[in-house]
């Protein structure tokens, strides 16, 4: 057990968790964009931003989903550096990005000034990666991937194709913070949008509906050693 | 294509999935650029997601994707190189070579490319060709220099 100090409180934390994780235990609201309890934490997004000292120490700003606690550590989650520099963050993401709803909203409830600063890009990605994290980590398929970097930074496929070895499961759909990712799907097909990716759907045996795309069972075959009549027939038609 | 000298360069690896960046760098010496189809050979013979070599290969400036020239003119545009006129000597190299800066000759001899900073301060303004530094050059030595590295009239 490590004992902190957050926004003034003693709370006991469990060796190891992060500051964003004792926070969110805690009842304590911080915005987050690119976390997600599954993936392992990269920091990217920024918004999560707290500020630390320990022992008294000078204090830093650091991403609380990344950072882990220590002991005589004092956190602060709203002072008034931490709410600056999380709005300038949220200012610049809105310039990148400057039609997605959630960042709207995320923008209101953090106060961020409402004429930007910044040239609007006129962007629908903030490149936070988790979709490349929920592809490799949790789906396994590594199709995706943050090509190039910095200022040239882009999401997709390799090579900045379409990616090959996507299943057309979704999941980066369901995850993106920005829902920047949509799918599209018809009795016949789906189609990933943003990586141009679309697949022949299978239909259940029993009831007929497409319930998942053909490559994903051949993927899952190869994965899993699962028998072949297992995906004839859809989820509910299992039971 | 023919694979001989790619997977000669796999097998020197014995599978170490952490040698992909190293992999990389011999097909790259070999090459002088990473063909797709040695990328996919590495993909296929190590085991690893093609996301993989491909966020290494576009990360990294020192690789490069397109095929380029038989000698590669690098020019230092770093702080100390630029203020000793290095953006006059890539010019001076572009007009003689007729390219822009990342691109190649029609001949296939030279690629053209800038770097920022080889570390080599002191020997400003600087350009390296296929890893040979030459310092302190000014615009008037630049035909000087390159010539050095075309093929001599006659040889093929």
């Amino acid at each position: 057990m490590v004992e902190i100090l957050l926004n003034g409180q003693k709370y006991e934390a469990r060796a190891g968790e992060t500051i964003l994780e004792v926070a969110q235990r805690m009842g304590i609201d911080i915005p987050t964009l690119c976390h997600h309890p599954s993936v392992k934490p990269t920091g990217s997004c920024r918004v999560c931003l707290v500020e630390f000292s320990v022992r008294g120490g000078s204090k830093k700003l650091t991403s609380s989903c990344t950072y882990v606690v220590e002991p005589n550590m004092s956190v602060e989650t709203h002072s008034e550096r931490v709410l600056k520099h999380r709005r300038t963050v949220l200012e610049l993401l809105q310039a990148r990005v400057p039609d997605s709803p959630e960042l709207k909203k995320m923008a209101k409830e953090n106060d961020v000034r409402l004429d930007p600063r910044f040239p609007v890009m006129k962007e629908d990605c903030i490149l936070c990666g988790l979709c490349v994290r929920v592809c490799d980590e949790v789906v396994g398929a590594k199709a995706i991937e943050l090509n190039d970097r910095g200022t040239k930074l882009t999401v997709g496929g390799p090579f900045m194709e379409s990616p090959e070895d996507c299943i057309g499961c979704g999941a980066c759909v369901y995850v993106c913070p920005v829902n920047c990712i949509k799918m599209e799907q018809t009795a016949e097909t789906r189609k990933i949008v943003k990586w141009d990716r679309e697949l022949p759907m299978r239909k259940c045996e029993t009831c007929g509906y497409p319930f998942m795309p053909n490559f994903q069972v051949l993927r899952f075959k190869k994965w899993a050693d699962m028998p072949g009549e297992f995906f004839k027939v859809c989820p509910d038609c299992r039971k | 294509m023919d694979f001989t000298a790619v997977d000669k360069i796999i097998e020197g690896y014995h599978g170490d999935k952490t040698a992909i960046l190293a992999i990389l760098q011999d097909i790259q010496v070999v090459y002088n650029y990473l063909p797709r189809e040695a990328m996919m050979r590495v993909v296929e013979k190590m085991g690893v997601s093609q996301t993989q070599v491909s966020s290494l290969a576009t990360f990294f400036h020192a690789f490069s994707l397109k095929p380029r020239g038989k000698n590669i003119v690098t020019v230092c545009m770093g702080t100390a190189c630029h203020v000793r006129g290095a953006p006059r000597v890539l010019d001076e190299i572009e007009r003689q070579m007729g390219v822009k800066n990342q691109e190649t000759t029609a001949d296939g001899q030279f690629t053209v490319e800038t770097v920022n900073c080889v570390g080599a301060c002191a020997l400003g303004p600087l350009v390296m060709v296929n890893g040979n530094y030459h310092g302190n050059i000014a615009t008037s030595e630049v035909s000087e220099v390159l010539d050095q590295y075309r093929k001599p009239a006659g040889q093929a």
